[in-house]
């Protein structure tokens, strides 16, 4: 994954506009520097590597797809990247229902101090997954977008196509919904032990 | 109240920070299954234009080897005037045909029976 300084200083839609052009470089360029970012959405929504990865190269062969058709004055592509990766992470956590179940995620081999934290990381993540695969679709975006990618309310409307009121508003239930479903779970999850 | 808000809020940010702190890069496999879709969608593009590009058929073959419509166009407004001056040989013509036929003047007509026979005398 060598890097080329003059394809990294070009945008993301002009190296898209390249790959529709059939330059196989432009779609390199593409890739070093947007999965990082695409697999880490869906690493933070599903909390699980395999899936996370599934979700990653779906969401790059839609770009993929799309390239011909991209509108120089579209949205960014992040933003519209952003946009199918919450909606895939959503089709699947709706779908899994209440999520991945604790014992088909692998624990690490090893058991020292680091790794009871990861291990409980590991459990929170999954918890939250669980309680994001409970609430409706728009509040688990807006939450997801807002909280785990820590963008900021206009960017979290841009990229779901409401208003910025209505995502203040899914935001806020989300989050109270969210709280209502993990808040019975508190020792479970170790979260008296940090206090 | 405020105090069960609070802890709620920390509830939630504890909960929070366990995601945000997973940010995994991504593999070389991952990394080049994503590029093997980009080539496979480049390659499966090229096959559809070739789909859509009409069939030629010979007479297009023939004209893009001559150049086009311009092109024929070109050749047989010469091949007329050619045609025009041969039946109707403009009066300059008679006296410039000895110098370049080595002093001999040959009238070859191009209509008529006896054109054949000026052919002869010309050899």
């Amino acid at each position: 994954m060598s890097a080329d300084p003059l394809q990294d200083s070009q945008s993301d839609e002009a190296l898209l506009a390249a790959y529709a052009r059939g330059e196989r470089d432009a779609a390199r360029a593409l890739s070093r520097r947007l999965l990082p970012r695409v697999l880490g959405q869906a690493q933070r929504m599903l909390g699980d590597r395999a899936e996370a990865e599934d979700v990653a190269q779906e969401a790059m062969l839609r770009l993929w797809r799309i390239a011909p058709d991209w509108e120089a004055d579209r949205a960014k592509v992040t933003t519209w990247l952003y946009r199918v990766v919450a909606n895939l992470c959503t089709d699947r956590l709706r779908k899994s229902g209440r999520g991945v179940a604790l014992d088909a995620v692998p624990e690490p081999a090893d058991t020292g101090p680091s790794v009871a934290a990861g291990m409980q990381d590991r459990d929170r993540h999954m918890a939250l997954r669980a309680a994001l695969a409970d609430l409706p679709e728009r509040q688990a975006r807006a939450v997801a977008l807002r909280h785990l990618e820590d963008l900021p309310n206009p960017e979290v409307a841009r990229i779901m196509g409401e208003s910025v009121r209505t995502v203040e508003s899914l935001v806020a239930r989300g989050k109270k919904g969210l709280i209502a479903r993990l808040r019975g779970r508190k020792a479970e999850l170790g979260y008296d032990d940090d206090r | 109240m405020m105090m069960t808000d609070e802890r709620n809020e920390e509830l939630f940010r504890a909960m929070i920070e366990s995601a945000r702190r997973q940010a995994p890069a991504p593999g070389d496999d991952l990394f080049d299954r994503v590029m093997a879709d980009a080539d496979r969608e480049i390659a499966s593009r090229a096959r559809a234009v070739v789909r859509c590009r009409p069939r030629r058929s010979a007479a297009s073959v023939l004209l893009a080897v001559l150049g086009g419509w311009g092109a024929v166009g070109s050749m047989t407004v010469a091949a007329l005037v050619g045609l025009w001056v041969g039946v109707f040989p403009p009066d300059g013509l008679a006296a410039l045909s000895p110098a370049l036929l080595g002093g001999e003047t040959v009238a070859v007509p191009l209509t008529g029976a006896d054109a054949l026979t000026g052919l002869e005398d010309m050899l």
